[in-house]
C-alpha cells in the first residue's frame, strides 16, 4: 500500500497564528507596542543567521526602519508578525555579507562568560552542536528550523512569509529535521537520553 | 476502519511540533505503538525539537537595544 498522497492539503487543521488586534493603524501607540513586542523575534531569527548581534540588530533596526516608513502598506488584523518577517528577510537578502558573520557560536557563548554547572555545561555544549548543526544545513532547510521549531511560528504564518502552500512547510521541515538528526548523529549527539 | 494503517510525514512533522487534534496525536501515537523502528526515530525527533526550541531564548530576555526602541518612536503618536 503506498502512503498517503503527502500534497493533500484539503483536510488540515488551519494553525493558530498570532492574531492581531490593530483595527485603526492610525492608532500609533497601539501599533509601537505590538511592534516592541516583535522585536524579540526578529533579533533572535537575525542573530542565530549571522551569529555577530551588532550585525544581527543592524538587519533588524533596517527592517524596523522600513517597516516604520511603510506601516501604511499593512493592512490592519493581518499578521503583524509575519509581515515584519517579510521585510526582514529581504533586508537579509539585500545586505547580508557572509564575511561581516561573527565567530562560531561556542566561541560567542563563552565570551559571554557565563558560569555555568557541570551539567549545564554539558547541555551548552549540546546545544552549541545543534546550532552548528544548523548552520550547516542548506540555506532553505536552515530558514524552516529557524522559523518553525527555534522561532515558534505556526505553519501558516511560514507558509505566508515564504510565499509557499503549508504543505510544503511541512515536507520542507520534514527534511530538515531528517538531514539535522543524521547530522547529529554522524556525531554522536543525536541519541543521548534525556 | 477508523483509523488509516498509515501515518504521513507531514501528520509525524505536526505530532513533533505537537500540532494537531488529538484525534490525530492518538492516531500517530497508535501507528508508532506498532512500529518500534519508527518510534524511536520520532523520539529522537522530539529531542532535536527540545533543543531548538532552547536556540537562541537568551536573547528573547535581552532588554531591547535603545537603537531599535528609537525607531518606533518615530511613529506618529496619532
Amino acid at each position: 500500500m503506498a502512503l498517503r498522497s503527502m500534497a493533500d492539503g484539503s483536510s488540515e487543521t488551519p494553525d493558530e497564528p498570532a492574531v492581531d488586534t490593530i483595527h485603526d493603524p492610525a492608532a500609533g501607540e497601539v501599533v509601537r507596542r505590538r511592534l516592541i513586542e516583535e522585536i524579540p523575534r526578529l533579533r533572535r531569527y537575525a542573530r542565530l543567521l549571522v551569529r555577530d548581534s551588532t550585525y544581527a540588530d543592524d538587519l533588524v533596526q533596517e527592517c524596523l526602519t522600513r517597516a516604520v516608513a511603510r506601516l501604511d502598506t499593512y493592512s490592519p488584523g493581518t499578521n503583524l508578525r509575519a509581515w515584519l518577517f517579510v521585510i526582514l528577510r529581504n533586508v537579509v537578502i539585500n545586505n547580508y555579507h557572509r564575511e561581516r558573520r561573527g565567530p562560531a557560536l561556542l566561541e560567542l557563548t563563552e565570551a559571554h562568560g557565563q558560569v555555568v554547572s557541570a551539567s549545564d555545561q554539558e547541555q551548552h555544549m549540546m546545544l552549541d552542536e545543534v546550532r552548528q548543526a544548523v548552520e550547516r544545513l542548506p540555506d532553505e532547510q536552515r530558514d524552516i528550523i529557524l522559523l518553525v521549531p527555534v522561532g515558534g511560528l505556526a505553519y501558516e504564518e511560514v507558509a505566508q512569509i515564504l510565499d509557499i502552500p503549508i504543505g510544503t512547510v511541512r515536507s520542507r521541515l520534514s527534511r530538515a529535521r531528517t538531514a539535522l538528526r543524521e547530522m547529529l548523529e554522524r556525531e554522536g549527539t543525536g541519541e543521548r537520553e534525556v | 476502519m477508523a483509523r488509516p494503517e498509515m501515518v504521513t510525514e507531514e501528520e509525524i512533522q505536526e505530532y513533533v511540533d505537537g500540532r494537531g487534534t488529538s484525534e490525530q496525536r492518538a492516531a500517530v501515537e497508535a501507528y508508532l505503538a506498532r512500529h518500534p523502528a519508527k518510534r524511536a526515530e520520532v523520539q529522537a525527533l522530539i529531542r532535536q525539537q527540545e533543543a531548538l526550541r532552547r536556540l537562541g531564548t537568551e536573547i528573547l530576555a535581552e532588554p531591547i537595544p535603545e537603537r531599535l526602541q528609537e525607531i518606533l518612536r518615530r511613529i506618529p503618536k496619532k
